[in-house]
């Protein structure tokens, strides 16, 4: 009875000691589940220093001439550079945060390339490759011209990079001397930029037209680029890619991009020359299912160009109930079916308008190229 | 007692398999997320490759010239449309200016126009705007100044249609274009040259008045003229 008892009483004890146990157990695992956290943990940031430490590593020796690149990307960006002694640089590059390039021959043809170390460099500038920045001269309506990069690969096979080409617009004082003094320009600077600085993959010169348009408004197309069986493509969400089916290991692959300031808003509207002298043509034909879409009209411009809305690239007016009133999708077609000089003044007063507004907003225009 | 005595002992053995469990998950779990980082890292380093090349360049300032209506009003109120020329005034005058961000630029004026309708055009200077001047226009008075000089440079004897010196520059090879859809060019012979002085905002700005005249020849029935002002 006594043991019964002595039982019954250490009950609650047990209890009591058993809870102790218990709880020192629990704690004696959160130890050992902390121990293993911060070891785990300590490994990962092992990994991350490697990781950073193979990418950031220049891997650069130079024995006599001969360049080793690190092996880890696929691809560099890079310019011709001049092949007299005079500089690559663009006029004014000191405006810009990056460096020019590191030289680079491939054969007989000098390079600036980017490099594992160098990851952003300066587009450098050559007498038939440049935004009229080789001189002080600038750009205006009217003006167009090329700019030629390289994709130079480092593997062998197939390569595939997509391209990314955004325009970005400045204001700045007359003696603008370093960065800091450049400003964004406004948004709807920044708009009407885009709308009418264009970009192209390819030119035809005897006909003056344009192929392969490079824009957020522009349709799908697919093109063959000359120069070792690459080729340009721009799918329907807007992505640009570069791609070859055979690289060869250390090869310059050519792309050439051609910009076009259209002086009259003509340009957008007609097939052919005859309704604007010898001005560019930049869609001469007419939107096809089940082609390359290299030179079509793509179908929803003009009612993306009607869009009384201020996001709108093309135009510029001063009275919103006007511009809705004057430019429809209905007069823009006419326009190209049937050119009316009459209607078309009533037209172009608002992208003439928007030229005066971006000469007077916008000082410094960049181009930048981003490859993945 | 012996039975919850045996209860116990099940209470404790179930705990002991529910620690044992959490140990096994936690484990488990450990081990997935370090293999996951272990995948991840790697893989958005590799996404991190990027390059990129940039240049720039400047938007030549617009020193173009420039027409507006009146006192650089926008150029849709340059209003030609409809003509009254029954009334006893046989003429109109339209005020328009030329200007620019650019001071002193010199230019030539030119009109060309077509000759359905019988108008007689010519171009005077006028002053800035001024109270009390003899031509109102878009609510502003100007004073009529000095004819412009200069002359056709295609006019037929007739002193009223095109001869067609300028027909292939005009219509190229095409030849169906009736005697008035010929246009008739007009330039001022003395250069003008813009003001040295701005007296409206940044611009500096010369003002002209386009006076347009007929007579009893002309009627209301519906012709219609194309006219081009050009300074350049």
């Amino acid at each position: 009875m006594q043991e019964k008892k002595k039982k019954e009483e250490l009950t609650p004890e047990e209890y009591r000691q058993q809870a102790r146990d218990e709880i020192s157990g629990i704690k004696a695992e959160w130890k050992v589940f902390l121990r293993t956290g911060i070891i785990m943990f300590a490994a990962l940031v092992a990994i991350i220093i490697a990781c950073i430490a193979w990418f950031v590593s220049n891997n650069k020796v130079t024995i006599s001439g001969t360049n080793v690149q690190s092996a880890g990307s696929e691809f560099e960006l890079a310019a011709a550079a001049k092949t007299d002694s005079g500089s690559s640089a663009g006029v004014y590059d000191n405006l810009l945060d990056v460096q020019a390039g590191t030289e680079t021959s491939i054969g007989s043809q000098k390079f600036l390339a980017t490099d594992g170390s160098h990851t952003s460099i300066t587009w450098a500038i050559t007498d038939d490759s440049n935004m009229n920045n080789n001189t002080k001269g600038g750009i205006e309506p009217g003006a167009s011209g090329k700019m030629t990069f390289y994709i130079i690969s480092h593997k062998e096979g197939s390569l595939s990079v997509t391209l990314d080409l955004t325009l970005t617009g400045y204001t700045g004082e007359e003696t603008a001397a370093t960065s800091p003094n450049l400003h964004k320009a406004d948004t709807k600077a920044q708009q009407l930029l885009e709308g009418h600085v264009l970009l192209f993959a390819g030119y035809d010169s005897d006909a003056r037209s344009y192929k392969g348009w490079i824009s957020e408004d522009a349709g799908p197309w697919s093109m063959t680029l000359d120069s070792g069986g690459g080729v340009l493509s721009r799918a329907e969400n807007g992505k640009l890619t570069w791609s070859v089916q055979n690289a060869k290991k250390d090869t310059a692959y050519p792309v050439t991009l051609y910009w076009v300031w259209p002086e009259m808003l003509g340009s957008y509207l007609v097939k052919d020359q005859s309704s604007i002298g010898k001005r560019p043509v930049l869609f001469p034909d007419d939107w096809e299912e089940n082609s390359n879409h290299l030179t079509e009209l793509p179908n929803t411009l003009f009612t993306t160009m009607c869009n009384p809305e201020d996001n709108n690239r093309y135009f510029y007016w001063k009275e919103s109930k006007d511009f809705k009133g004057t430019v429809t999708k209905e007069k823009l077609n006419q326009m190209r079916t049937n050119f009316n000089p009459v209607m078309y003044g009533t037209l172009a007063v608002y992208y003439n308008q928007a030229d005066e507004y971006l000469g007077s907003n916008v000082r410094f225009v960049k181009l930048k190229l981003d490859a993945q | 007692m012996s039975q919850s005595a045996e209860e116990q002992q099940e209470h404790r053995k179930q705990n002991k398999d529910w620690k044992q469990e959490r140990r096994k998950r936690r484990v488990i779990w450990a081990v997935a997320s370090a293999a996951l980082v272990l995948l991840a890292v790697p893989v958005l380093a590799w996404l991190y490759m990027q390059r990129s090349m940039e240049t720039i360049t400047e938007i030549k300032k617009p020193e173009i010239l420039s027409i507006k209506a009146g006192d650089m009003q926008d150029i849709e109120q340059l209003e030609l449309g409809t003509i009254d020329v029954s009334g006893d005034q046989k003429s109109k005058d339209v005020v328009f200016c030329v200007y620019s961000a650019e001071a002193g630029k010199s230019y030539y004026l030119q009109l060309a126009h077509t000759t359905n309708i019988g108008f007689k055009y010519s171009i005077y200077k006028a002053s800035a705007p001024t109270e009390n001047g003899n031509i109102t226009y878009l609510g502003k008075q100007y004073q009529k100044g000095d004819l412009l000089s200069g002359g056709y440079l295609n006019l037929a004897e007739d002193r009223k249609h095109a001869t067609s010196t300028y027909h292939a520059t005009t219509y190229g090879e095409y030849g169906k274009v009736q005697q008035a859809a010929e246009p008739l060019y007009w330039k001022s012979n003395v250069q003008e040259k813009l003001p040295e002085k701005n007296t409206n905002g940044e611009f500096y700005v010369n003002y002209y008045i386009l006076h347009i005249s007929w007579d009893e020849t002309v009627q209301n029935n519906k012709e219609t003229d194309m006219i081009y002002l050009m300074a350049g």
